[in-house]
């Protein structure tokens, strides 16, 4: 998508067929896509609209089905930033928009981010090479200890994919002042902030030498992937995802699983690694490597895959905790013991409401545990 | 079909490929290759008994393969010729057949035979085929999913269920059929050509179903009805007396209860903006109108262009939609484009007239724009011979290239790639060109030429 695309050349070839409509998550309780393209049509004001900050981004409505293949959740992204740019905020933030506070603070050229504070010694980086591993908020997450209650650990799954980076014989560049990659200010219509980031990066990755970079988490994979070249025309790094990498590894045979791991699991499908990138195959061929692992598929998986309910800290609600409701009984009916997925975000919902106290809580989701890829993997390498 | 093949003028070469076409209009020469029935086409009387003894069952392809046919069978009650004919593929050579034919007219023996024409005009009329949409709405997964022309053998007299309309899934009647609109077609994924005729085939099934039993449920979604053409939008609003409800969204999905069979639609009602659940127990898809399998090998046998729709190109899409850009071939019905049963009956007639012209006056009209050798600068490279994509070039017994006026279709390629420059075209000659060219570098022709873009806003 040309970052000079306005919102009317995305979705120009429109006919009003209402397919996308039944199958937004969302399409009971908001506008349908259908509607909100039309109104964009018609020449209609949609900046003071709640409907356009409630989409999920997901894209399960246009990808890959749309009969103009239109890409609802590129359309979105300009009409917020439009509606930005004409000072319309009608949204509501999550997490008092601590995160995207720590975000555009970290914008700021004088505040260095310093990653590295407490990597282990085992994981062994380089300062400078031809493969990068892009960090993310990963440690963030974990240094603020903000979602510590509901037993995460995100402060494991970057020095994890360093260990396994570095059983396969590649000591990545981690870059100690690495900022976010501005996915959530992108997604709420700051641009500006998006591009001093954006900037930031790529000169930081340029003087470390990197040709590369590999992500662990399926937002930073999409944002430098698309994004990044869009808004920095010299951005020309090649973006690959750890399961990917992982992926031709095994193809190569350079890549082996040794030990044992019976664990009965199955995949989601983040939408921005998914529907997004297209990516489907690569994080269940490295799964389906490891001996003893059986891999059930959700009733609905890959381009079918279900939202988790929020994206970029947006509107957190009853009707999104209605769809991660129904998403973990999925997960669950598959009979699975770990809902394995490739993105953070995705994982801290679920562990949300699986950590539910209350009375209203929904149900029993005791018995599957949530984990990311990197840290599967991890675990069936022994580390 | 019978009248056709009882015509004294007409030959009707059934179950026969053609191979080769050579020459020009009024000199063709095309190779015909009859596949072998491994039955005396004389003999045979299509008694039909080797079909009752024959022990070995096959998918019966006229009906879509919904039902069986036998491993020597007649395609259709009414095929024309009316004989049998082995499907090899299937056959266990258990020769009961030969035991039961009276006639002697079962011959495992037959082979290929080839048979050349030589013949004045031909006419292309491949038709179509109906787009297979696997993996759309559950099509090839659930039972109860299926196409127009399936369900159009299910309600045919002759059809697997001899005519009574029953579901493949349980063989119970239908209660509530939904028909979708647009599958595979208007959708820049698949064929972005409308086919223009499914929304009547869906409103005639519609309402045929009707007549099967009017408590039948029936609810048709479409995008748009595009009932042009004569009595179609009469026909359209007389379909509305028979209760079809028509619901303008295009189906979400299709979900299938894996008890009932019955499958659970949802869809957006456009024009109210609900998303409705829809429960029916069988779905038929308008599925496009697609060029047949063969389309594509029959296009290079007779060096035709294709349209970026996979239908053969006519040498206008507007005035000119029977000929094609080789003089003597024509088309009709469906290979050009999709069609309903009225266009193709015209086009088909406006072909053979096209077709029997030339014939009868023994006259071809064309244009001059053909590429001309001169002689004494060709070097006899036999590069243009090489390069001609319609073999018109050839050498003749000095070594200078001869260029056949009637098959030479003025591309220009033999001309553009002669080393000697000995090939031009006729009104693309370099000096015609270079005028060209120096009239409109000429100041006062540009300055103008801009000033008017100028003023037209570009």
């Amino acid at each position: 998508m040309q970052k000079s695309m306005t919102a009317e050349d995305i979705v120009d070839y429109c006919y009003q067929c209402g397919k996308c409509s039944g199958k937004c998550p969302l399409g009971h309780v908001m506008k349908s896509p259908r509607v909100l393209i039309q109104e964009i049509l018609l020449g209609e004001d949609v900046a003071n609209s709640k409907d356009i900050w409630r989409c999920l981004t997901c894209n399960e409505c246009t990808v890959p089905e749309c009969p103009m293949s239109i890409n609802f959740a590129e359309f979105i992204r300009t009409v917020r930033t439009n509606a930005v740019r004409e000072g319309y905020l009608n949204f509501r933030e999550t997490h008092h928009e601590i995160f995207k506070t720590a975000t555009r603070l970290m914008a700021n050229p004088d505040i260095k981010p310093n990653k590295l504070l407490n990597w282990p010694e085992d994981a062994k980086i380089s300062k400078e090479g031809e493969t990068a591993l892009f960090v993310g908020c990963l440690e963030f997450f974990d240094n603020v200890s903000y979602f510590d209650d509901m037993g995460t650990n995100y402060g494991s799954i970057s020095p994890d994919a360093v260990r396994i980076l570095n059983e396969l014989g590649e000591i990545p560049v981690v870059l100690e002042d690495e900022k976010c990659c501005g996915h959530d200010v992108l997604w709420s219509g700051d641009e500006e902030t998006f591009q001093k980031l954006a900037e930031y990066n790529t000169v930081a990755f340029k003087k470390a030498n990197v040709k590369r970079i590999v992500t662990t988490c399926a937002e930073c994979y999409r944002t430098l992937a698309i994004d990044y070249p869009n808004y920095v025309p010299d951005f020309d790094f090649e973006i690959i995802h750890l399961s990917e990498f992982l992926a031709k590894k095994i193809d190569e045979g350079q890549l082996e699983f040794p030990r044992h791991f019976n664990r009965v699991v199955t995949y989601h499908d983040p939408c921005r690694l998914g529907r997004h990138m297209g990516v489907y195959d690569a994080p269940r061929k490295v799964m389906e490597n490891i001996p003893g692992l059986t891999l059930q598929e959700m009733k609905k998986s890959k381009e079918k895959a279900l939202c988790c309910g929020v994206s970029s800290w947006l509107n957190c609600d009853d009707y999104a905790k209605a769809i991660r409701v129904d998403r973990l009984t999925d997960a669950q009916n598959t009979g699975a013991q770990i809902l394995v997925n490739t993105c953070p975000k995705c994982e801290m919902h679920f562990n949300c409401l699986k950590c539910e106290k209350g009375e209203d809580k929904p149900l029993d989701f005791t018995k599957i545990e949530v984990m990311d890829f990197v840290t599967l993997v991890a675990k069936a390498l022994g580390f | 079909m019978l009248e056709v093949d009882r015509h004294p003028n007409v030959e009707v070469m059934s179950y026969s490929e053609v191979k080769s076409v050579s020459g020009v209009i009024g000199d063709f020469t095309v190779m015909v290759e009859h596949k072998p029935r491994y039955i005396d086409d004389v003999k045979c009387n299509g008694c039909g008994n080797c079909s009752t003894v024959c022990p070995v069952y096959a998918p019966n392809e006229f009906d879509c393969n919904i039902g069986p046919r036998k491993a020597i069978y007649k395609p259709f009650a009414q095929a024309v010729p009316n004989i049998v004919t082995i499907d090899m593929d299937h056959c266990i050579k258990c020769r009961l057949c030969v035991k039961a034919c009276e006639l002697e007219a079962i011959n495992f023996d037959q082979r290929p035979k080839v048979t050349e024409l030589h013949i004045g005009t031909i006419i292309v009329a491949t038709g179509f085929e109906e787009y297979k949409p696997y993996g759309i709405y559950g099509y090839g997964e659930y039972e109860n999913v299926i196409t127009q022309n399936e369900f159009e053998r299910l309600l045919a007299p002759n059809g697997p269920t001899l005519g009574h309309l029953r579901r493949i899934s349980d063989d119970k009647a239908p209660k509530h059929i939904a028909v979708l609109q647009c599958v595979g077609s208007r959708d820049r994924t698949k064929n972005l050509h409308c086919s223009g005729y499914c929304c009547m085939v869906g409103i005639k099934n519609a309402k045929l179903a009707k007549l099967h039993d009017p408590d039948t449920e029936i609810t048709v979604c479409y995008m748009d009805i595009r009932a042009a053409g004569k009595d179609l939008e009469e026909y359209y609003t007389r379909s509305r007396k028979h209760k079809i409800k028509y619901l303008r969204g295009n189906v979400s999905e299709v979900a299938e209860d894996p008890e009932t069979k019955n499958l659970i639609l949802t869809v957006e009602d456009t024009l109210s903006n609900q998303i409705k659940t829809i429960e029916a127990d069988l779905v038929i898809l308008s599925a496009a109108m697609v060029p047949g399998e063969g389309t594509v090998d029959i296009a290079n046998l007779l060096k035709l262009e294709r349209s970026p729709d996979g239908f053969i190109k006519e040498f206008h899409s507007r005035l000119s939609p029977i000929d094609t850009k080789v003089p003597g071939i024509y088309l009709a019905g469906a290979c050009q484009g999709p069609k309903s049963v009225a266009e193709t009956v015209a086009s088909a007639k406006g072909a053979a007239a096209a077709a029997s012209g030339p014939l009868i006056t023994r006259k071809y009209e064309m244009e001059l724009i053909k590429a001309i050798v001169d002689d004494e600068r060709c070097s006899s490279c036999t590069l243009c011979v090489l390069s001609c994509p319609y073999d018109a070039i050839t050498m003749d017994e000095s070594g200078i290239a001869k260029v056949n006026e009637v098959g030479c279709r003025g591309c220009g390629t033999c001309s553009s790639v002669c080393l000697s420059s000995a090939i031009t075209l006729r009104y693309y000659r370099d000096g015609q060109l270079e005028a060209y060219i120096d009239a409109l570098l000429a100041q006062d022709v540009v300055t103008e030429k801009v000033a008017a873009e100028e003023e037209a806003g570009g």
